[in-house]
């Protein structure tokens, strides 16, 4: 308790080691690992803190409020379906309702412009990062096949793939078997197997809504824990609108809006784990006198080369029943079609998933596919068991046109509301053509006809980017600020280029590293 | 005879004692008869009844009423997804205004208003939004028909009486689904009346006859 405010907060009036905003993938892990340093570490959360027993049921509708809630705005040529698919809000952030899909980024990802000439490369390689996968992969822990087919990592996963697979996830293994392509089943962060007092899973379906027996890992079962064990302290319901920063360019610390209060917290350092919205957004709100357009932005880059990943939804029809609710929703990929091709008619490429659905997501599918309603709508419904879907996670390259910028507009705290500006690229379009085709030919293999596709996006990237060049980029190789030596960026706005696999395990891969940097700063006393 | 379900002998909520008591708790409340409007008034909420029926295909109006008042529940509560395209208003403004440009569309195209309209004259204003045939103000009624859509979606097949229908398993914790492969089910899962698939197929609808396929 503090004495003098009468908050559960102890060190609201001194200065810690460190702040780190955002608990979710990558907030929590950088906790962890500074908090078990013996740095004195507050981590702050806009969101609530879940307790999943508490708050999580079997329920589509009702688990939507995991997702970020505050007004956003979108806009540009696609402007992107920003809910519950891709925004988490709270303790665990996303890893509440992402499908645990934990593939890693391939080799070739971090040399985009050097062996593809599309996108940049980034200032470090798949070698530094590599340690990291490895010790996330022992101890969250991932299941996944003895081979894997795919990228720099041969296996084996530490845990044993997941059987048996579903009826939709069987549809894309019979398909690609009779096409002759490679697929495999997916590397999960869903149990196969007991740990540390965590069941396997019970294929009850609901990953994205919340696991409710925590087989699935999430941050907040996992890395909070942990972190709290270790003495950080976490604040959540608390909204950090300003980092703050002394004429020298070195970041005091930040402010944050409690219950429309609002307090300071000082510290040695300021981490940013927000997200790929709201780190930029934080950023360019934090103006002062000697930066009028926010902090860390004297390259003009804060926002800019946003990604999404491309994500469209391709259904077909069986002659009996798939019942698509039953399984994890992700328990099969290919990633055969992930780099360019021989022929190049494409840089870059895509992963396609398995994905069950569950009664919303497969009717929103349908309805924004066709555009049907009414007694037609309600006939396909009727028809929900027969659908298999495929999706897929197609790269999208950078460009300085989808950003991250301020809106005039106001959000429910009185902060500016951030605007979503996002297009997609040509060779964004090549990807998600091919990859639906290659979707379609795949289902129809399988002996299914293909009805509905619906596009859609998923995982924010970008942003904030790393890079050597201090004019092309916010961030060095350790996720360190150009311009503030105490600030540092550990969340996904640091990608570079957009890769084609679910970037949660490589976000915390970078994370992690970003912690050791700032680990071995304090020890050379830097700060 | 229209089929209206392939799954005659499911009922979801009978396999309700076996879920977890919060997600039992949340299912139930959903079935329990709206309280009074908070967001729409009285006019609106009629207007939104006749809409949602006309969008999901469905006559009985207890079931509609529930979906319309959890909507409504949804919209007084601001939980609502939290973003919304630069070029248009945000939910509640979207769906209040759009439910008053029907209105006032019905007036227009038939001199009545849309609670006055028959059937096929519902659909033919709500196809005109759908079009873009229609000049509204303040609004696209193509950006109103989209989210009305969506949104009537997501409350009616949340109703555990359209879970049945289809066929949707439903909530499975803590017991899970153990039999996930292809054509096999856990014994309390939804059964396929055969008769019923084959009607269907009579009709041209569901996925035809039922066969095995050589994998």
């Amino acid at each position: 308790m503090n004495h003098q405010t009468g908050l559960a907060w102890k060190w609201l009036e001194e200065e810690v080691d460190a702040v780190i905003v955002g608990a979710g993938a990558t907030g929590a892990v950088v906790a962890r690992e500074l908090g078990q340093a013996g740095l004195r570490v507050v981590l702050i959360e806009a969101g609530p803190y879940w307790e999943v027993s508490r708050d999580f049921v079997s329920d589509e509708l009702h688990m939507r409020r995991t997702a970020w809630r505050y007004k956003r705005l979108t806009a540009g040529t696609n402007p992107p379906e920003l809910g519950h698919n891709t925004s988490g809000s709270g303790v665990g952030g996303g890893t509440l309702h992402f499908t645990a899909v934990v593939p890693r980024f391939f080799p070739s990802d971090f040399r985009a412009r050097s062996t593809d000439g599309v996108g940049e490369d980034w200032p470090i390689d798949y070698a530094d990062i590599e340690p990291y996968y490895g010790k996330l992969e022992e101890e969250i822990p991932v299941s996944g096949p003895k081979n894997y087919p795919w990228g720099a990592f041969p296996g084996p996963y530490p845990y044993p793939e997941r059987e048996p697979i579903a009826g939709t996830h069987q549809v894309l293994r019979i398909g690609c078997e009779k096409l002759g392509i490679s697929s495999s089943i997916a590397p999960l962060a869903i149990l196969s197997a007991p740990y540390r007092g965590r069941p396997p899973c019970i294929n009850r379906g609901f990953c994205a809504q919340g696991c409710l027996p925590n087989s699935k890992f999430s941050t907040l079962i996992h890395h909070i824990p942990q972190a709290l064990d270790a003495g950080v302290e976490l604040r959540h319901g608390c909204m950090v609108n300003q980092v703050l920063c002394r004429p020298d360019d070195r970041v005091e610390g930040v402010t944050f809006l409690f219950n429309g209060q609002e307090y300071r917290q000082r510290a040695r350092a300021v981490i940013l784990c927000a997200s790929a919205i709201e780190t930029p957004r934080l950023l360019l709100m934090s103006v002062d006198g000697r930066h009028p357009n926010g902090l860390a932005n004297s390259s003009g880059m804060v926002g800019k080369c946003f990604m999404l990943h491309s994500g469209h939804e391709v259904m077909a029809r069986f002659s009996e029943e798939i019942l698509p609710y039953k399984g994890t929703p992700v328990l099969a990929l290919t990633q055969e079609f992930y780099e360019t091709p021989a022929d190049r008619s494409r840089a870059r490429g895509f992963t396609i998933l398995a994905h069950g659905s569950r009664p919303l997501a497969f009717m929103n599918i349908v309805a924004k596919a066709t555009g049907l309603w009414g007694k037609n709508l309600r006939e396909i419904g009727r028809d929900y068991n027969y659908f298999a879907r495929l999706s897929i996670v197609g790269e999208t390259l950078p460009s300085e046109n989808n950003r991250i910028s301020l809106s005039d507009q106001k959000d429910e705290v009185g902060l500016p509301a951030p605007q979503v500006t996002f297009t997609f690229g040509e060779n964004d379009h090549k990807v998600i053509a091919q990859g639906i085709e290659m979707c379609r030919r795949i289902l129809e293999a399988a002996g299914g006809k293909v009805e509905f596709v619906a596009p859609d996006t998923s995982h924010m990237l970008g942003g904030c980017r790393m890079g050597d060049d201090r004019q092309r980029s916010v961030v060095d190789r350790w996720g360190r600020a150009h311009d503030h030596p105490n600030l540092f960026i550990a969340d996904t706005s640091l990608f570079v280029t957009s890769g084609a696999s679910n970037p949660t395990i490589t976000a915390m891969a970078l994370a992690w590293r970003t912690a050791d940097a700032i680990k071995e700063a304090f020890r050379q006393g830097e700060l | 005879m229209t089929v209206k379900t392939i799954y005659p002998e499911y009922d979801v909520m009978q396999e309700s004692p076996h879920w977890d008591e919060n997600t039992r708790v949340l299912v139930q409340t959903r079935l329990q008869p709206p309280a009074m409007p908070q967001v729409f008034t009285p006019l609106e909420f009629s207007v939104l009844q006749a809409v949602i029926g006309r969008l999901v295909d469905e006559n009985d109006e207890n079931l509609i009423i529930r979906v319309a008042g959890q909507l409504d529940r949804h919209l007084s509560e601001k939980q609502g997804q939290g973003y919304h395209p630069v070029t248009e208003p945000p939910e509640e403004q979207l769906l209040r205004g759009g439910l008053a440009w029907l209105d006032a569309t019905a007036l227009q195209l038939h001199q009545r208003s849309f609670l006055q309209l028959a059937p096929w004259e519902m659909d033919d204003v709500l196809g005109k939004a759908q079009r873009g045939e229609v000049t509204w103000t303040g609004l696209s009624s193509q950006d109103f028909f989209k989210k009305m859509l969506r949104t009537a979606i997501d409350f009616f097949y949340s109703q555990p009486e359209v879970w049945s229908e289809i066929g949707y398993g439903g909530p499975a914790y803590p017991r899970g689904y153990y039999r996930i492969e292809y054509g096999l089910k856990d014994p309390w899962e939804p059964r396929l009346d055969l008769e019923r698939v084959e009607e269907r197929a009579k009709d041209g609808l569901g996925p035809g006859p039922v066969r095995r396929v050589d994998r």
